[in-house]
């Protein structure tokens, strides 16, 4: 694969990040990113006695 | 040596960034691609990976966690693996202590590469698999979630050991204090007693996450990066589109004496000499730039675009 051909594809999964993006603000899912910041993951602790 | 120290300031301010919690900072919403896992109070950013899991686990599709992962690869490519990831971090400290460094065969290292891809496979099998059954069939999906338990949450946190190491390990303490105030030590001079407290104080799960914790860290004290290179799901959805990223290496044939010394230093293995010159992203590469500031002949440098 040539340096052409890589920058082509890089710029559609760039493209594609902004689109998720976008998908992630419309669909609400801050809100995830926020509970997660303010508990702690159960399954990072898993297996505490 | 530049480079190093630059990087190392780089890390330990991202290190007390991520735990800026502990003095009343953040937390800001944002996803970083890399081992991230920190304690509850103190954390101020999520891992994308984390976020995978956490938002499958919900029955949700995590957009976010997906286009922060392709952002940042397609941009940087692996750069958050050597400057921002705090587990990478812990293993750059650990290789730095004296021992005498184990010289994997090209052709090992190379095999070794793909175990990564089959820890990330099974997470995404796992909490793409359960997903997918929880949305089709709701009765059966939670039936398999009951019985995974906490794996079918995070199946890689679960097992993690930046999560062992930054969010378990710290917690064991507090929690001992609390379990011992209702133990009757008097017990243990008995061989029941001391099964009743190995039973108290340790779980089998306990031991395997302390196992793996162990094993990447005397792992990355005889090779570098050894989480990093061979075992990391992290680092490997990155690797998936970090081929394609605007940042590169790019090395100028005329001046290359081939001497090595770049290949030598990089301590993700990546065979500089044999990539192809005019950029340099392959998919081990982690941005390190300690080959360029290696290079005596000033034959490699930055290439953006």
């Amino acid at each position: 694969m040539n340096l052409s051909e890589k920058r082509v594809i890089g710029t559609i999964v760039l493209l594609l990040g902004l689109s998720f993006l976008t998908l992630g603000f419309f669909g609400n899912e801050v809100k995830y990113i926020e509970e997660l910041l303010k508990i702690t993951f159960r399954p990072d602790i898993a297996g505490l006695p | 040596m530049k480079s190093i120290w630059i990087r190392r300031l780089f890390q330990i301010s991202c290190f007390i960034l991520f735990n800026a919690g502990i003095w009343k900072l953040g937390p800001w919403d944002v996803v970083i691609p890399a081992l991230v896992s920190m304690h509850g109070i103190a954390k101020t950013v999520v891992g994308s990976l984390d976020l995978l899991q956490y938002m499958l686990a919900r029955n949700v599709i995590p957009w976010m966690a997906l286009a922060s992962t392709l952002l940042f690869a397609a941009v940087t490519g692996r750069f958050a693996c050597g400057w921002i990831c705090p587990f990478g971090f812990v293993q750059d400290i650990l290789s730095v202590v004296p021992s005498k460094k184990s010289r994997i065969s090209p052709r090992t290292h190379r095999s070794l590469t793909r175990l990564k891809y089959g820890v990330l496979f099974l997470t995404i099998l796992v909490s793409f698999g359960l997903f997918v059954l929880s949305v089709t069939d709701q009765e059966r999906g939670t039936g398999y979630r009951e019985a995974f338990g906490t794996l079918s949450e995070g199946p890689f946190n679960s097992l993690s050991p930046a999560s062992t190491a930054f969010v378990l390990v710290p917690q064991l303490p507090q929690r001992w204090l609390k379990i011992s105030e209702d133990f009757d030590f008097s017990k243990l001079s008995t061989l029941q007693g001391t099964q009743e407290f190995l039973g108290t104080f340790f779980s089998p799960l306990f031991g395997l996450r302390l196992g793996i914790l162990l094993a990447a860290m005397i792992g990355s004290v005889y090779v570098a990066r050894f989480w990093c290179r061979y075992l990391c799901p992290q680092g490997a959805l990155l690797a998936l589109f970090s081929r394609f990223s605007l940042v590169g290496i790019r090395r100028e044939p005329a001046k290359c004496t081939r001497c090595r010394k770049c290949v030598q230093t990089c301590p993700m293995a990546v065979d500089i000499l044999d990539a192809w010159w005019e950029k340099i992203t392959e998919p081990e590469c982690i941005t390190c730039l300690d080959c360029i500031y290696s290079c005596e002949f000033d034959a490699l440098r930055l290439k953006l675009g």
